[in-house]
């Protein structure tokens, strides 16, 4: 469906996109995962046909977009901070697509009104957009977004300017919204656990460039360089390889391994132990740790089996 | 973006046809008897230098009064400080000649007050702080309220006194508000007509009445010219300076601004009592004595069914309109192209800065075959309206955040549909706004009109100034009463402009 050809864009001497390449197939949703400001926000706009492209072509079903200006695109692009406009009401924010595509407003209406009801919002109508909560006005966004059915919809960081207990709930909601609608989505984000929620195929971004684009399950069992293994939340990772963190376990009977810090978590301890010259992170919860509390001061020595089978080294 | 940039083409025609024309004209003319024996000439010298005297006391003394009404607006929250706010914008939609008819029945002949202030400085400097205070007061207001806290915080931990605060810390930071104020000030009194014509006499009047004098008396244009561009060249000037400061208000400042505080304190109480005072006497008190004098004028009321003054009434009417139509399409076109531009962005200032009496000069020297036709008026009228509505408009196009545009071009909108559905609703209110001001500058104009227009075309202003030439006290009490009706017109704009505000403010609130 949608088809990025070694797009290319610069940025006052920074390549915020360099012959870069990426596919989204049909009714999938793709999450380009990568630090801020590494240009995801630019490439989702070049696809929206807002910021020009410098080289490269974006096709949709095999049509070259270039000429095509954004409102004919036939896109839905949700915005980090909504963008609702401040002078129509709920409904009307809703509307306001399916007007521009030449829908009859009673007809525009009543389709807008069903949306509402579907994301949780029905009566909110003639509620002004600026009364509303954060997560009622991510709600609104959706609505617009899918309401007039889009051919691919792009969310620029949808869910960042929402607490965290919100951003778990509309995650796993709006993922499965957008999975009954069919509709292909592109997801940017930098935040690795929403990319991991939501998306079928997560494409790493870095320096204008994709490193790696594989399912989740894939990239967690091979990711192609170090920076991608600690980009995904590897602790233990190397030039040459990675090690997942199953791979380690305490043991009474193993190798001794000397602590070399101890860091109290919530939810348990992060350790850093080393071993043989090489250094090892690993978490434990409470529980685990319980048995092994009394050796776990810095200094102290303790046993660590190492999988040696378990480690992935990069090509 | 490239079409809004051929909009651009509408506005640059108007500005290059109506006021760089002209002025290079005038340049041309005046430049032949311009030297410096004509400066030395000391009738001429006493106008220049009594020209730049005023102004420069009227920048001293706007300073004086300003800047604690500006402090206190900006550290006080009080009962009735909204109503003092507006209070300072009601001088910018009143007329010239309501201005200096409220000073002359403050002090002129039979004035309020008693005190005869006729043929001394004092007249015209009073009508000049009428206008320029409130200028300078906003501008440092913002200037004060703008300036971080934790810059006066650590002032007062170091060691500073409230008082060695605001030399050292406040004055210094709201500095660049105050001088962009200054040099507008300056501007305005240098370059002032009405209120020289009027309230000067003789002895006090400015160059710009002696331009006028030499024109349409004497038939001097050589020396009219001459003028002029001595005027052009020293408002230019305060122009660039200016312009320049502007560049430097448009950096943000960072960090919280001081939330401000009741008045606490016999100091604090007192230095508020003072500024509304102030305010009072310097921005109300010449339009409540129009009110006073016009209640009390009795028979001079017949005048309104004088046919004279219901021509003069159509004639301010037709002409307000059709300078609101022409300044709308060209202030449309001007905001909708001059975004993102800073070059256009300040040309839509130079109306603003042009000396109307040398463009009104300048016309006629230029189109001598127009000088006295509908389309020549209309078009200065335009010229000097239709900024409002450009520099009002395109700050608040350029305060539409970008993702909102951009979430309707994704959501199907073609670029006019946008300009339409989306951007024109939300810069409704300035546009608005603009319009209002654009009418009370259009419903006040005097100076062009004097000299462009035709005996039949009188309007509401230049019959005033008829009156208040003619002998006899019936005269000038129905100068006066039409005073106040023009006040009453102009009110109804600024009423407008100040019930957008509040809504504006309302939708923002919530």
């Amino acid at each position: 469906m949608l088809e990025v050809d070694k797009v290319s864009k610069r940025y006052e001497r920074q390549w915020l996109a360099h012959e870069l390449s990426l596919t989204v197939g049909a009714g999938e949703i793709v999450a380009l995962l990568g630090p801020s400001g590494c240009g995801k926000s630019t490439l989702l706009k070049m696809i929206a046909g807002l910021e020009p492209l410098d080289a490269g072509a974006i096709r949709f079903a095999g049509v070259d977009l270039a000429r095509v200006p954004p409102e004919a695109r036939h896109f839905a692009l949700m915005f980090q901070d909504f963008a609702l406009f401040p002078h129509l009401n709920v409904l009307d924010n809703v509307c306001f697509g399916l007007v521009e595509r030449r829908m009859p407003k009673p007809a525009a209406r009543e389709a807008a009104r069903a949306i509402l009801a579907t994301v949780g919002l029905a009566g909110y109508d003639t509620r002004a957009v600026g009364t509303l909560s954060g997560g009622e006005a991510q709600r609104v966004a959706l609505a617009r977004a899918l309401v007039t059915s889009p051919r691919l919809l792009l969310l620029d960081e949808p869910f960042s300017s929402l607490d965290a207990h919100l951003r778990l709930t509309l995650q796993a909601e709006f993922g499965q919204r957008i999975r009954a609608q069919g509709i292909s989505a592109l997801l940017v984000t930098h935040d690795r656990q929403e990319a991991f929620a939501m998306a079928d195929r997560i494409a790493l971004l870095h320096q204008g460039r994709i490193r790696q684009c594989d399912t989740p399950a894939g990239l967690l069992a091979a990711p192609a360089d170090a920076w991608v293994a600690r980009f995904i939340g590897f602790d233990n990772v190397c030039e040459r390889w990675a090690l997942p963190e199953t791979a380690l376990r305490l043991s009474a009977s193993a190798p001794a391994a000397r602590v070399e810090t101890m860091t109290p978590l919530a939810e348990g301890m992060r350790l850093q132990l080393s071993q043989d010259g090489q250094t090892y992170i690993l978490h434990l919860s409470a529980r685990e740790a319980s048995p092994w509390r009394a050796q776990l001061a810095p200094g102290a020595s303790v046993g660590l089996a190492v999988d040696s089978t378990a480690f992935i080294d990069f090509v | 973006m490239r079409s809004t940039r051929v909009l651009a083409l509408l506005p640059l025609a108007l500005l290059l046809s109506l006021a760089g024309a002209p002025l290079a004209r005038l340049m041309a003319e005046g430049a032949g008897t311009l030297s410096p024996a004509f400066l030395f000439d000391p009738y001429y010298r006493w106008r220049l230098l009594w020209s730049f005297t005023q102004a420069l006391a009227t920048c001293a003394l706007a300073l004086l009064f300003g800047l604690p009404i500006a402090w206190a607006l900006a550290r006080f929250d009080f009962p009735g400080r909204r109503w003092l706010m507006r209070l300072m914008m009601l001088p910018f939609v009143m007329p010239t000649l309501v201005a200096a008819m409220g000073v002359l029945a403050l002090f002129g002949p039979e004035g309020v007050t008693g005190v005869m202030g006729q043929d001394t400085p004092w007249l015209l400097l009073y009508g000049n702080l009428f206008y320029n205070l409130p200028l300078l007061v906003r501008s440092a207001q913002e200037g004060f309220a703008r300036l971080p806290a934790s810059r006066i915080m650590a002032a007062r931990t170091l060691g500073a006194s409230p008082w060695r605060v605001f030399w050292r810390i406040e004055l210094p930071g709201a500095l660049p508000w105050v001088c962009s104020a200054l040099c507008l000030v300056f501007l305005y009194c240098f370059s002032g007509f009405g209120l020289a014509l009027i309230l000067g006499g003789q002895r006090y009047a400015t160059v710009e009445v002696e331009i006028y004098t030499l024109v349409a008396y004497e038939l001097n244009l050589g020396d009219a010219s001459a003028l002029a561009l001595t005027v052009l060249a020293i408002t230019g000037l305060a122009a660039l300076g200016y312009a320049w400061l502007e560049r430097i208000l448009a950096r943000p400042l960072r960090g919280m601004a001081l939330p401000r505080s009741a008045p606490t304190g016999w100091r604090q109480y007192a230095l508020l009592a003072l500024a509304m005072g102030l305010t009072a006497m310097l921005a109300l008190a010449p339009l409540a004595a129009i009110a006073w004098r016009a209640l009390w004028a009795g028979a001079a009321w017949q005048a309104l069914a004088d046919p004279e003054v219901w021509g003069a009434l159509a004639n301010t009417a037709r002409f307000t309109a059709l300078a609101l139509a022409g300044a709308c399409v060209f202030g449309l076109a001007h905001a909708f192209a001059m975004r993102r531009s800073v070059l256009l962005g300040t040309l839509a200032f130079l109306p603003y800065a042009l000396s109307p009496i040398c463009v009104a000069f300048g016309l006629l020297l230029l189109y001598p075959g127009l000088s006295a036709s509908l389309v020549l008026l209309i078009g200065a009228y335009t010229l000097l309206a239709y900024p409002f509505i450009a520099r009002g408009l395109a700050a608040s196009l350029d305060a539409v955040p970008a993702h909102l545009p951009q979430a309707a071009r994704t959501l199907g909108a073609s670029p006019w549909r946008l300009t339409w559905r989306l951007l024109l609703p939300l810069a409704a209110p300035a546009l608005r706004r603009g319009m209002a001001f654009a009418a009370a500058t259009a419903l006040g104009e005097f100076a062009v009109t004097l000299f462009l227009s035709r005996p039949e075309w009188m309007t509401l202003t230049t019959l005033i100034y008829q009156r208040l030439g003619r002998p006899g006290a019936m005269n000038q009490d129905s100068a006066l009463v039409l005073s106040c009706l023009l006040m009453l017109l102009a009110m109804l704009a600024f009423v407008l402009i100040e019930w957008q505000r509040e809504e504006a403010r309302d939708a923002g609130g919530r």
